[in-house]
């Protein structure tokens, strides 16, 4: 926009020229000081003595190093060696000289050329996700796509590439674009963050620039830096510290995002969904810290190359393994430990990374002897191996594995076991400079199993099983238009639940086993409409498909079962999709600040019913979408306002949101999930909406880091059959939320780290009254469902890290960290219930209103290594 | 529902022997009971005096017994014949049909109680009674002991019917040594999260010569919804792991609360050779 306008007023100039002038001002001899250096320079300089101005596009190379023969001589002369070879035009006007490539020249010279490449961190060959490339020079600039690649469309000339990201030296290189040019550019880690003084460098202001809203990218870094409960560094307690993030109890990494239920997050790891995050009941997550390289949660605007879930999309990216060298990393903490192998298979072009974590609390649970049996064992393990080769500038191939299983037996009491498994090849291809293209196969596995007894146990099993297909394009049209296109296929082959018992047949049940398919298509487009407008709109169209090979049930409208039918293998028997129209607009109102606002639309095909409203991960059902079903929907605006402060050394935002539901699913009273296979008879849906305002004071930089974010949120339900068809508090309505996260560097070995949060109680339900029934003491419940609160939840952790001396030319590294959950022992009750009391043989019939509180007080300590 | 507690229990000991239970004060958070009228009673197919027992709502925690409903005008009607019931002793709350009556199966049955000018209806058809089978408790759960008697475990509910029931066993010549002379337990069709497996809550031991008389009454869908949801709401209740509670369903209008059922009965002898 710059050059065209630029361009105007040269032509509007040119026509009212004076030859005159012209004259006067060319044939003033200018005596130079200095007759070496940049054509800036001496342009400058001949400028300052000779009273008058230059005016040029950007296509005069202005960093170019000329020597000048003749000191003094005309100001044409000077220009003529100046621009020896170039076909110049010099037009005067008034005190003005204008300067402009003739003829063909000029029009070859206002073409346009693709720079494009990699970013990656120097030290390991990791690509960057979100580096930022930008040109001032045009106020042009980009950013790195989820492999580290980037394009930039720009008019021939010289020009200074400025290269950023977080946490790394900003690098400026000059480079001459004549023509499309590949250009791999490293960043290396900023030492000054490591030494603990005051670090200035250059921050990204994405948040201000960039279209996204409701979007949050954390990098393994600082996840590692906040204090974590037994010293499980974990990426999804991290987020629930985000404003909008909230947990869905005391022990879960389960999370809620703005009012929506946990299932309306769709967790990827390598593009691959993850459809049980959770390690040991939930209490931890399946993410092996080591193995990863950072993540991004999108809970506002959604682009449209991700759908599937209402609420929030974290896309969470696998190391891809150091490049460069073999590297060590492990930790021995409390609960488990931890080894990552990495490094080069072919320097430079392919890399792996193995990655593998096991707890010993087994160990321990061996020696209780509460158990009957004494046989008690509970443990889990992970491991994450990935590895990528890169054929040439255009073709890199990924493949990369997550599998993990907890196993918790409990003797003659029986046992839970469950496991995730996912795989993904990618195939990255450039098929042009402006055309990146990602193809994706991944895969999918979850299952448990749930044992009860020993001899002949009852055993239930259920699992997800998911095949995709996916293909993203990101076409870097112009300068002004970033263009993202796709389509994915997923088949999703669904067990419910089976159950065997070889004592009683009616036991034996199955709800019947679905297979689907999910498709999507999608295009979006980033536009650039000027220098303070920026537009991201697309739209994605998804469909699904229920396969036949099973029996299903039809009910009436009271759901009562009616009828059934058997679809014929193969067969597409149901067909329901819809359109999602995304957009989000900014609108820099300051080079710190803009506002912006978005429409999301989202349909999610699959919901997951849970017996627990508590997030605890156990005897989950992912069901599908039918004729019995109809997909959740979910429309949300946001508006927000960003302000970075101090050379964006502060971010600060406040977004609001509202969000309307649709086909909401709850459990209708006293629901059996396990061992029926009438389970859809047992579903009610309705509608819901949540709203909410998000405060974020984030400081980036400095020894001081960290945030604040405060939230005000409501979320509500409304089903008809459910509370008399009035609207009620969803399980996760907590109107206020604080968190402060906060990391100390006190120097160079020594980092004191905390955060504390704090939040509404949670809504619950409880007998207010109750009645005699035979033996029993009956509860009576309050018409209104969801209506009292726990107390109020808040809690703080700290955490501090030693680091060992490091000595020149010793390569092993080692840090010990101490860290302390709930330090100050608050009781969080994560429920109450009204029964017999635990632990009471003496009137062990005597009922009591009892609060469970799960983690209390709880220090570690964890020895990281590097070598 | 308790193996799982104990699995998260044994957990949180793992991770710092943080977690605690402690007993709270209810009344903080709810308020006084509202004294709505609970209904219990059942007819049968048997000739005797059937019984509606009327109580009010007390305590989240109950202090005392539930207050009986005294002075109400009750009855039971067939749709044909309209049965008055007699309060049995003033002020027990407990109200028989004389001793002649005897339910049909098929029959639908209304019980009307009068009280504060208020009148509250409670219907319930009297199912075809259901035969003894391989999974009522008895026949699975009575094994020799090594003693020579026999031991039989007690449980609540045993699940694997074909239709739901409910049972009573009653000890026709118990020792003086022998704690229960009536056993009541269910047998439903299908297995509760919240009970996956039934636990038996204790074991007895009956010598050679123990009769049990076995009555097995059925029970209407609603009946059987509404004993289940009583037992999720009591004996099963808690834990991380339970569904979320909601109130017991009752089949009494005007706002009472508790079950009017109408049984049919199967009995049976069984000796302890």
């Amino acid at each position: 926009m710059l050059n065209i306008l630029r361009l105007l007023s040269f032509f509007l100039l040119l026509a009212t020229n004076s030859a005159i002038a012209q004259e006067s001002l060319l044939n003033k001899e200018i005596v130079l000081d200095k007759t070496e250096g940049t054509v800036e320079e001496i342009l400058n300089e001949i400028s300052q003595k000779g009273g008058f101005i230059f005016s040029y596009g950007n296509q005069i190379m202005l960093r170019k190093q000329i020597i000048i023969k003749n000191k003094r001589q005309s100001v044409k002369a000077h220009l003529n060696e100046i621009f020896l070879s170039e076909e110049m035009v010099y037009v005067v006007k008034k005190n003005k000289i204008l300067l402009s490539y003739r003829g063909s020249k000029k029009k070859e010279q206002n073409e346009n050329v693709i720079i494009s490449g990699y970013i990656k961190d120097a030290d390991t060959g990791e690509v960057l996700i979100g580096a930022t490339v930008w040109i001032k020079e045009l106020t042009s600039g980009t950013a790195t796509n989820s492999y580290g690649f980037y394009s930039l469309t720009v008019p021939k000339g010289l020009y200074v590439i400025h290269c950023s990201f977080i946490g790394y030296v900003t690098i400026s290189l000059e480079q001459s674009l004549l023509s499309n040019h590949t250009h791999s550019i490293e960043l290396t880690v900023s030492t000054n963050q490591l030494e603990g003084v005051t670090v200035t460098s250059d921050q990204n202001d994405d948040n201000i620039s960039s279209a996204d809203i409701g979007t949050h990218d954390l990098r393994i870094s600082t996840i590692q830096q906040i204090p974590a409960l037994a010293g499980e560094v974990d990426l999804l307690r991290a987020i629930q510290l985000l404003p909008g993030v909230k947990n869905s109890g005391e022990a879960s990494t389960n999370f809620s995002v703005r009012g929506g239920n946990l299932d309306q997050n769709l967790i990827l790891l390598d593009e691959a969904p993850v459809y049980n995050p959770s390690h040991l009941l939930g209490i931890f997550s399946v993410f092996n810290s080591d193995a990863i390289k950072g993540m991004q949660l999108y809970k506002g605007m959604i682009p449209a190359e991700y759908g599937g879930r209402l609420s929030s999309i974290l896309d969470i990216r696998m190391k891809d393994g150091d490049k460069k060298k073999y590297n060590v990393t492990g930790g021995i903490g409390t609960i488990s430990s931890r080894l990552t192998f990495e490094g080069p298979i072919i320097k430079e072009r392919s890399s792996f990374i193995v990655s593998g974590r096991y707890t010993y609390s087994d160990v321990i649970t061996k020696s209780i002897k509460v158990f009957e049996t004494g046989k008690a064992r509970l443990y889990f393990y992970d491991f994450n191996a990935k590895v990528n080769h890169t054929f040439n500038q255009r073709n890199t191939l990924f493949i990369s594995g997550y599998a993990g299983q907890d196993v918790s037996r409990l003797g003659a009491l029986g046992s839970i076991i469950w496991r995730n498994t996912t795989a993904t090849a990618r195939w990255n291809h450039v098929f042009r400079d402006n055309l990146f293209s990602n193809f994706t196969f991944a895969y999918s596995n979850y299952n448990y199993a749930l044992k009860v007894g020993q001899s002949n146990p009852l055993q239930w099993k259920s699992s997800i099983e998911d095949f995709a297909l996916k293909a993203d394009f990101n076409f870097f049209m112009n300068p002004s238009n970033a263009i993202n296109f796709g389509f994915t296929s997923t088949h999703h082959g669904i067990n419910p639940g089976k159950s065997e018992y070889d004592s009683i047949a009616a036991l034996q049940t199955r709800v019947p086993i679905t297979n689907s398919l999910e498709h999507a298509i999608y295009i979006s487009n980033e536009q650039k409409v000027n220098d303070k407008l920026l537009l991201s709109y697309g739209l994605r169209y998804s469909i699904f498909q229920n396969i036949g090979g099973n029996k299903v049930y039809t009910y009436n409208d009271e759901h009562q079962l009616t009828d059934s039918v058997y679809n014929s293998s193969g067969e597409i028997y149901n067909t329901m999709g819809g359109a999602e129209p995304r957009l989000a607009i900014r609108y820099l109102l300051s080079g710190t600040s803009s506002v912006k606002a978005s429409y999301t639309r989202t349909f999610q095909y699959l919901q997951l019913l849970s017996n627990s409203s508590l997030g605890l991960s156990s005897f989950d059902i992912w069901f599908p979408s039918g004729s019995n079903l109809k997909p959740q929907k979910a429309d949300q605006v946001s508006l927000g306002y960003f302000k970075n402060f101090k050379d964006n050394m502060f971010e600060f935002s406040v977004e609001g949101y509202y969000k309307w539901l649709y086909n909401q699913v709850d459990f209708a009273d006293h629901a059996r999930l396990l061992f029926n296979p009438y389970l859809e008879g047992e579903l009610r849906t309705g509608k819901g909406y949540a709203y909410g305002i998000e405060f974020l004071l984030k400081k980036n930089t400095g020894i001081l880091t960290g945030w604040a974010g405060y939230t005000y949120s409501r979320t509500k339900k409304e089903i008809p059959e459910i509370n008399s068809g009035k609207a009620y508090n969803a399980n996760y309505d907590q109107p206020h939320s604080i968190s402060l996260v906060a990391q100390l560097k006190l120097s160079k070995r020594w980092i004191i780290s905390g955060n504390w949060i704090y939040s509404t109680g949670r809504p619950l339900t409880l007998p207010v009254e109750s009645y005699d029934y035979k033996d029993y003491s009956v509860p009576v419940y309050p018409a209104e469902r969801n209506k009292l609160r726990l107390p109020n939840y808040h809690r703080l952790d700290v955490a501090v890290t030693w680091k060992n001396k490091e000595k020149q030319g010793r390569k092993f590294r080692g840090e010990w960290v101490l860290s302390v959950y709930n330090v100050y022992a608050r009781k969080n009750p994560l429920l109450i219930v009204i029964s017999t009391p635990v632990g009471d043989s003496k009137n062990p019939d005597r009922l009591v209103a009892q609060q469970l509180t799960l983690l209390g007080f709880i220090p570690s300590i964890t020895y990281n290594f590097k070598l | 529902m308790k193996q799982v507690t104990i699995l998260a229990f044994s957990f949180s000991m793992l991770i710092g022997l943080s977690s605690c239970v402690e007993e709270i004060n209810i009344e903080e958070y709810v308020g006084e009971p509202s004294g709505t009228l609970v209904v219990e009673g059942l007819i049968t197919n048997e000739k005797k005096a059937h019984y509606v027992k009327l109580t009010r709502t007390t305590n989240v925690i109950p202090k005392e017994s539930a207050d009986p409903v005294t002075g109400a005008i009750v009855s039971v009607s067939d749709g044909d014949t309209i049965f008055l019931l007699t309060e049995n002793e003033i002020g027990s709350g407990i109200y028989l049909t004389d001793s002649i009556v005897q339910g049909e199966v098929g029959k639908t049955y209304t019980l009307s109680i009068t009280m504060d000018g208020k009148t509250y209806e409670a219907i319930d058809i009297m199912e075809a009674p259901n035969e003894f089978d391989e999974n009522d408790i008895l026949s699975i759960y009575m094994r020799p002991d090594q003693s020579g008697g026999y031991v039989n475990q007690l449980f609540t509910v045993a699940y694997g019917a074909h239709k739901p029931s409910m049972i009573s066993v009653e000890i026709v010549n118990p020792r003086p040594e022998d704690k229960y002379t009536e056993i009541w337990y269910y047998t439903f069709p299908g297995a509760d999260v919240d009970n996956i497996l039934p636990t038996p809550t204790e074991s007895l031991v009956f010598v050679s010569g123990t009769i049990f008389q076995q009555t097995k009454y059925s029970l209407s869908n609603e009946h059987y919804l509404f004993l289940r949801a009583v037992l999720l709401e009591t004996k099963y209740v808690g834990g991380v792991f339970g569904s979320v509670r909601a109130n017991v369903p009752t089949n009494v209008g005007n706002g009472g609360l508790g079950f009017f059922g109408a049984c049919s009965v199967k009995e049976r002898l069984k000796k302890m050779m």
